[in-house]
C-alpha cells in the first residue's frame, strides 16, 4: 500500500517538476518502480478498500492477481520508457513530461479501480492525455482526432455496459456485473476495440508513424494492455456467457492475429509495421484468453488453464518485445530524420550498437527465435490450440481448428515481415547523415529491455513458477525438474528455452569460436555495378522483398502496378471510407430537403417547434 | 516393355564418370578462361583491335576463352590502358571482385600516356607498343594454354 501512495506521490510530483524535464521524467521513473514494486505486492497478497459514499455508490480500490499482472507488465514498460524520455524528451517539449507522469498515474487508477466512475473519469484522462501527446509533433491533428473517434467508441460500449448495470441493481462495482448478459457483450467489445480488433484497427498504422516514439510505445503496449485488462475481467465476471464471448474473442482474435500480420508483410514504413504486429499479438492474446473461457465451460481444466496462462506468457512477450522495438526505431528515426525502412540502415552499424541490438532481439522474439519470450509465448499458442480435439463439440472444434490455422499463418507472415524490418534497417548498410545527440539513457533503456527478453525467454519456467502454474513445469529425458514447460497433462508437448539455451548457445559459441579462427580470408564487396557506387534507388529495397506477396495476394491487397512504384491498400478501411461517403451523401440529402434557403419552410419550423413547446410545457 | 525405364533408371544411377585429374593441376584455367575486360582510359584504336577477337575471324571460343559480363565470373582480367586517375578505384573494386585464383593482363597504349602506375597483383602479361588483334589473341591463347600459373 506504502508502494501505491508513493507511485502516486512520485507522479505528482513529476508532473509539478514538468519545467525540468530531467528531474520530471526522473520522478516518473521513481513512480513506475513503485507501481511495479505495488504489483508484486499485489500478485503475493492482494489488496482491496472501499469507500462508502451514499447509499450504494462507492468507490475503490482492487489490486487482485490481474491487475497487479497487469500493473507489473505495463509499469515495467513504463519505467524504461519513461528512463528512456530523459534523454528523448529534449527533442520535444516539456509538457510531454508533464503528460507522460499524468498518464501513468491516471492509467494506474485504470488499472486499480474499483468501481464504475473512477474507472471512467482514469479511462477518460488517459484518451484526452494521448490525444494531447500525440499532438507533441507538429501537423498530427488528424490523427490525434482519429484516435479520439476509436477511443470514444470504446468509451461508450463500456459506458453503456456499466449503465446497464447500475441500472439493474443501482450498484457501481465491477463485481456487480455479475452474470449479466449486457453488461458482459457491451464491455467485452468496448475492450476488443480497445485491444484494436479487425475492423476498428484502422487507427492504428495511421496514429503510431505520427506520434513520437515513447508515445508509439504507450499506444502499443499500456494502451492495449487495458484492453486486454478489461476483457480478462469481463471473461471472469461473465462465467455464463463464456461461450458465447469465447467464441466472440477467438473469432476477432484470430482474425485480427491474421489480418495484421498479412498487412505488416506489404507494409514498408518504419512505425506502421510494428503496429500492424500490435495488432496481430493483440489478436493472439485475445485468442489464447477465448480459448481458456470455451475450456473452462466445456470442464477441461488443464486446458483453460494452460490458454490463460499462454495469454499472460503472450502479453509478457508482446509487451517487451514491443517496447524494445518502437524504442529503438524511434532512436534511429530521430537520428536520421526519416520515415521509410528503406532510408533507415544500418542502425547496428552506424547509429548505436544498443539500439541496433535491441531491434535485433526483438525481432528475433516476435519470429519466435527460441529462447526469446516470443519463441514460449507462440509455441504456448499454438500448442494450446492443437488441443482442439479434446473439446466434445463440434462447432468448437471446428472453429478453434481454423483459429489455429490463421493464427499459424499469422506467425509466418510476421516472421516475414519482421525479417524485412530487421533485415533491412538494422543490418543493413547505406549510410546517411546523422544528427548526433545526447542519448545516453536512451541506449540504457534499450539494453535493459533487450536484457529482459532474453532473460524472460530463458528463464521462463521461474516466471511461469511465479504466476503459480507449477502444473505446468516438469523435467524429462535429462532435463532438470522445473525447467521444461508442459502443455497438458498427461504430458502433451514439451519444450525447454532453458535448456535449449545452455545446449546450443554452447554450441553456438564454439562453432562461432571456429568459424572466427578458420576464415581468415573473407571478401566483403557491394553488388557490381561497373564499379560505381550505389545509387539510391538500385539498392534491393523493402519493396522488392514484400513483392511477391503483394502480387500473389493482389485480390485482398488491391495491388496496384504504377510506372515506378507499387499501391496496395487495406481494404478493412473501405468500411470507414464507405460511411464516409454514406454520411455525405446523407447529409446532402437531408440538408437538401430541409435546409434548403427557402423562407417559408423556417417559419414552417418555428411555427411547428412553437407548437410542439406548447404542448410539451403544458403536459 | 515395362523394364525399360527401370533399365534406364538404374543405368542413370549407376553411371560413373570418369576423369583424368592430374594430381598437381598446373593451369587451373587449362581447359576455359573467362575473361572480363575494362577500359580504364584506352583509344579507340584498341578497343576496336580488343574487341574484333569476338568476330568469328578469330573464333576464339574454340580456345575456351569467353568473355564474360562480371568481375565476380572471371578468371582474367584484362585492363585497357593504364588506369586514369578517375578509374583506378573501378579497378581496384574489380580486382576486389574476382575470385581467387585470377590473373590481370595488362594492354598499355602506344599513343598516348595518361596512367598511372600502380602494383597490380597477380599481373600475368603486359603488352605495350602499337597493337593488332592477332597479338592480343596470341597473348590470350598463351595464357589459356598454360601461360597463367597462379
Amino acid at each position: 500500500m506504502l508502494a501505491f501512495v508513493l507511485a502516486i506521490v512520485f507522479f505528482l510530483l513529476g508532473m509539478v517538476f514538468s519545467f525540468n524535464r530531467t528531474i520530471s521524467y526522473s520522478f516518473g521513473v521513481l513512480g513506475a518502480i513503485s507501481a511495479v514494486v505495488l504489483g508484486f505486492e499485489g500478485y503475493k497478497d492482494g489488496f482491496y478498500y472501499q469507500w462508502d459514499i451514499y447509499n450504494n455508490f462507492s468507490l475503490g480500490i482492487n489490486i487482485d492477481k490481474v491487475s497487479s499482472f497487469f500493473i507489473i507488465i505495463a509499469y515495467t514498460c513504463f519505467a524504461l520508457i519513461a528512463f528512456y524520455s530523459i534523454d528523448f524528451g529534449k527533442l520535444f517539449k516539456k509538457s510531454m513530461a508533464f503528460l507522460m507522469n499524468f498518464l501513468m498515474l491516471s492509467m494506474l487508477i485504470v488499472f486499480c479501480a474499483a468501481d464504475f466512475i473512477s474507472f471512467l473519469i482514469a479511462f477518460k484522462l488517459v484518451t484526452i492525455i494521448l490525444f494531447f501527446s500525440i499532438l507533441e509533433r507538429p501537423n498530427t491533428h488528424k490523427e490525434g482526432y482519429i484516435f479520439v473517434a476509436f477511443s470514444e467508441a470504446s468509451y461508450a460500449l463500456l459506458f453503456v455496459g456499466f449503465a446497464v448495470v447500475i441500472a439493474s441493481n443501482g450498484l457501481f462495482l465491477f463485481k456487480a456485473g455479475y452474470n449479466n448478459a449486457l453488461f458482459a457483450v457491451f464491455t467485452f467489445l468496448g475492450f476488443v476495440v480497445k485491444m484494436d480488433g479487425v475492423p476498428t484497427h484502422v487507427w492504428v498504422p495511421l496514429v503510431y508513424p505520427k506520434a513520437p516514439s515513447n508515445i508509439a510505445a504507450i499506444l502499443s503496449v499500456p494502451l492495449t494492455l487495458i484492453g486486454a485488462y478489461g476483457v480478462f475481467r469481463v471473461l471472469a465476471l461473465s462465467n455464463n456467457y463464456s461461450y458465447v464471448l469465447g467464441i466472440l474473442a477467438i473469432i476477432i482474435g484470430s482474425i485480427s492475429a491474421f489480418w495484421g500480420a498479412l498487412q505488416a508483410a506489404r507494409e514498408t514504413h518504419l512505425k506502421t509495421l510494428p503496429a500492424y504486429s500490435t495488432i496481430e499479438n493483440n489478436g493472439m492474446i485475445l485468442t489464447a484468453v477465448g480459448l481458456s473461457a470455451l475450456a473452462k465451460y466445456s470442464h477441461l481444466t488443464v486446458l483453460s488453464k494452460f490458454s490463460y496462462l499462454t495469454a499472460l506468457i503472450i502479453i509478457i512477450a508482446h509487451s517487451l518485445s514491443k517496447t524494445t522495438m518502437f524504442l529503438t526505431i524511434g532512436h534511429a528515426k530521430e537520428m536520421l530524420g526519416r520515415d521509410s525502412i528503406d532510408d533507415v540502415r544500418g542502425i547496428l552499424k552506424h547509429i548505436s550498437k544498443p539500439a541496433g541490438i535491441g531491434l535485433l532481439i526483438s525481432g528475433l522474439s516476435f519470429s519466435a527465435v527460441p529462447p526469446l519470450v516470443g519463441f514460449a509465448a507462440e509455441w504456448m499458442l499454438l500448442e494450446s490450440l492443437f488441443q482442439s480435439y479434446k473439446f466434445s463439440d463440434f462447432l468448437l472444434k471446428f472453429i478453434i481448428t481454423f483459429a489455429g490455422i490463421l493464427i499459424a499463418l499469422a506467425m509466418g507472415l510476421s516472421s516475414f515481415s519482421m525479417k524485412k524490418l530487421v533485415g533491412f534497417s538494422d543490418l543493413g548498410e547505406l549510410n546517411f547523415e546523422l544528427k548526433r545527440f545526447k542519448d545516453f539513457t536512451m541506449k540504457w533503456a534499450e539494453n535493459i529491455l533487450s536484457f529482459l527478453i532474453i532473460t524472460s525467454g530463458v528463464l521462463s519456467f521461474l516466471i511461469i513458477k511465479y504466476l503459480g502454474y507449477e502444473e505446468f513445469l516438469d523435467g524429462l529425458l535429462g532435463v532438470p525438474k522445473p525447467t521444461l514447460v508442459v502443455s497438458s497433462r498427461p504430458i502433451f508437448g514439451v519444450i525447454s528455452p532453458f535448456m535449449f539455451f545452455i545446449v546450443v548457445g554452447f554450441f553456438l559459441i564454439s562453432l562461432l569460436i571456429i568459424l572466427k579462427a578458420k576464415n581468415k580470408n573473407v571478401k566483403t564487396t557491394i553488388p557490381w555495378v561497373g564499379g560505381l557506387a550505389l545509387k539510391e534507388n538500385e539498392v534491393y529495397n523493402t519493396r522488392g522483398y514484400s513483392f511477391i506477396v503483394e502480387y500473389v495476394l493482389r485480390g485482398i491487397y488491391r495491388t496496384k502496378e504504377l510506372r515506378t512504384s507499387v499501391e496496395t491498400y487495406d481494404i478493412s478501411n473501405a468500411i470507414y471510407d464507405f460511411l464516409v461517403r454514406f454520411f455525405k451523401r446523407l447529409s446532402a440529402i437531408v440538408s437538401n430537403i430541409i435546409m434548403n434557403g427557402y423562407l417559408h419552410y423556417y417559419i414552417l419550423y418555428i411555427i411547428a417547434i412553437f407548437v410542439i413547446a406548447l404542448i410539451v410545457f403544458k403536459l | 516393355m515395362l523394364l525399360w525405364p527401370i533399365y534406364g533408371l538404374s543405368k542413370r544411377y549407376s553411371k560413373r564418370y570418369k576423369f583424368d585429374i592430374p594430381s598437381k593441376p598446373r593451369n587451373p584455367f587449362r581447359r576455359s578462361l573467362h575473361v572480363f575486360v575494362i577500359d580504364a582510359g584506352s583509344d579507340v584504336e584498341l578497343l576496336l583491335e580488343f574487341y574484333s577477337l569476338m568476330s568469328p575471324k578469330y573464333n576464339i571460343h574454340r580456345y575456351g576463352i569467353f568473355f564474360v559480363n562480371t568481375p565476380r565470373h572471371a578468371d582474367l582480367l584484362v585492363i585497357l590502358s593504364k588506369p586514369t586517375e578517375k578509374m583506378l578505384p573501378i579497378v581496384k573494386e574489380a580486382i576486389n571482385h574476382m575470385p581467387e585464383p585470377f590473373g590481370v593482363l595488362l594492354i598499355e597504349n602506344e599513343t598516348f600516356e595518361n596512367g598511372i602506375d600502380i602494383g597490380l597483383p597477380n599481373l600475368v602479361g603486359r603488352l605495350k607498343g602499337n597493337l593488332e588483334a592477332e597479338e592480343i589473341f596470341k597473348k590470350l591463347v598463351e595464357i589459356a594454354k598454360g601461360g597463367l600459373i597462379c
